[in-house]
């Protein structure tokens, strides 16, 4: 794949990786070498300019606009500015994709609460995230991005703003979901995180190319079958 | 349709709520101007209608000559086939509204004054009036329907002049609420972003923004609509030429005021179709 922005020179030229499904990963790579944009292919923000992008086994790349909400519902992202509703509190904000699929009050209201309280937030529930402290509103975008369990987790610098304990608790809840099935996918330069993970792999990304210094990724694990792939 | 009017109270408070909005404001101002235009363009075609009526069958006998020249006029036309009343205008009224015209020295002009009569015929009387010509050559006989053309071609020209308006008023409503569906997408840009993000359809995201401008352009239609008869009833209660038309009949229809009533409603429907397209062009733009 190859993505460019306008008509600028391509950000990240001659991608060509696969992911497993139920893989963890994390990408890591110098500031401005394409990581966001590449985590933007992947939550459906950005399609590639050139090559053919494949998801949960389907071409997604030349999918129609209108194809892409149900793809987008499988996914859950945390934003590196978040990206919270401002209006909105710490409940309505993790509730977010569950509203959007169509759940009701009665179904949301205990998923939320016990989201909440496992990112040490349940005090915080009517809380707009303008009053929140910066650690506060990323466990808040973290918990929106995995309330509704899916499929392919991507989340970017996810413990920039939160301290050590909190950055380990979060990688756990991560590690948590990737055990239930979910792939996960995170941008950090925050190399100790990557030795917390168990079995995780890593990506680097230098000047929109990608290497792997761990030389797992040519060589996928057994347990990535070609129909099964994210 | 119904769904996308008429989310969730949940979906509804995804938007925040802004107090100064300029939407229903455009929309009432349009509306009270649409309304008074259309007020008054009934008012002119209630006019059209009730000239062309009282006219239609009715002719006017002039007579230059004699009085035996009138006598013999006015036993012809009764004679004829289709006529059906010869009715002389008194000489005193004709006194009357030459003083109207010329005051009180009109008396002592002593002006002469021709016999007018008021016929009415049915079935044309064009072969009355050749026939009056051929016999009695000072008399002439015309329709009143060729006395009031000059007007009634006016009237008509002005009725069109305010459906032209009309449709001009129905583009810049159009228009105005293009832009205030435009301004409400941007001005929320962030928060749909981010439900875009998390997967939310461009119905959704519709359903969020067309609900709030159609309840804008209600609110305004419902506002200009309140001014305009406030100040339309003002107006027409003194003014009764305009409730009452020329044959005593009422010149704005019942009909037409039924459809003015129905403006503002139709406004409603016609700018909420041209926010949804306009929001549905401005969402497609993106991915």
């Amino acid at each position: 794949m190859g993505l460019r922005y306008g008509t600028g020179a391509e950000v990240l030229a001659g991608l060509d990786l696969r992911l497993a499904s139920g893989g963890f990963y994390f990408l890591t790579g110098p500031s401005g070498a394409g990581k966001t944009s590449l985590l933007k292919l992947l939550y459906l923000a950005q399609r590639p300019t050139r090559g053919r992008l494949r998801l949960f086994g389907e071409d997604v790349g030349e999918a129609p606009r209108e194809a892409l909400p149900a793809f987008r519902r499988r996914i859950g992202v945390v934003f590196q500015d978040f990206r919270l509703v401002r209006h909105l509190s710490a409940f309505d904000n993790v509730a977010l994709p569950l509203r959007i699929a169509g759940y009701d009050d009665r179904e949301i209201e205990g998923p939320v609460r016990e989201m909440l309280a496992w990112v040490g937030l349940a005090d915080r529930a009517s809380a707009r995230p303008p009053t929140l402290s910066g650690g506060e509103q990323q466990r808040v975008a973290i918990a929106r991005a995995v309330i509704a369990r899916p499929e392919l987790l991507v989340a970017d610098e996810p413990t920039g703003n939160v301290d050590a304990a909190m950055a380990d608790r979060l990688i756990h809840l991560f590690e948590a979901l990737n055990r239930l099935g979910t792939t996960v996918v995170v941008a950090t330069h925050d190399l100790s995180l990557i030795g917390a993970v168990k079995g995780a792999r890593m990506m680097r990304l230098e000047n929109g190319q990608l290497s792997d210094p761990t030389g797992e990724l040519r060589n996928p694990p057994t347990r990535m079958p070609e129909e099964s792939q994210p | 349709m119904k769904a996308a009017l008429l989310p969730p109270a949940s979906m509804r408070r995804l938007l925040p709520e802004q107090k100064r909005r300029a939407a229903p404001w455009i929309v009432g101002l349009m509306t009270f101007v649409s309304l008074v235009v259309g007020v008054a363009g009934l008012a002119v075609l209630g006019a059209v209608t009730d000239l062309s009526s009282s006219a239609a069958g009715r002719w006017s006998l002039q007579v230059t000559g004699t009085p035996a020249d009138a006598a013999r006029a006015e036993a012809l036309l009764r004679s004829t086939p289709g006529v059906t009343s010869v009715d002389r205008v008194p000489d005193q009224e004709l006194r009357k509204t030459l003083r109207a015209w010329l005051g009180p020295a009109s008396e002592q002009l002593d002006l002469p004054l021709p016999v007018l009569a008021d016929v009415k015929v049915t079935g044309g009387g064009q072969s009355a009036a050749s026939r009056l010509a051929r016999e009695v050559p000072n008399a002439r006989l015309t329709p009143y329907s060729s006395e009031l053309a000059p007007l009634l071609d006016t009237l008509r020209g002005l009725a069109v002049l305010v459906a032209g308006l009309l449709i001009v008023l129905a583009a810049a409503l159009a228009g105005a609420v293009t832009l205030a569906a435009r301004a409400t997408l941007d001005t929320n840009r962030s928060t749909l972003d981010v439900l875009h993000g998390i997967g939310a359809t461009d119905e959704q995201l519709l359903s969020l923004v067309q609900r709030r401008i159609a309840l804008d352009v209600l609110a305004g239609s419902a506002a200009g609509a309140l001014a305009a008869a406030v100040v339309l009833i003002a107006a027409l209660i003194p003014a009764r030429g305009l409730l009452g038309g020329a044959a005593g009949a009422p010149a704005l229809a019942a009909g037409g005021l039924a459809l003015l009533a129905l403006l503002p409603l139709l406004q409603a429907v016609l700018a909420t179709l041209v926010a949804r397209r306009a929001l549905q062009q401005a969402l497609a733009q993106g991915l």
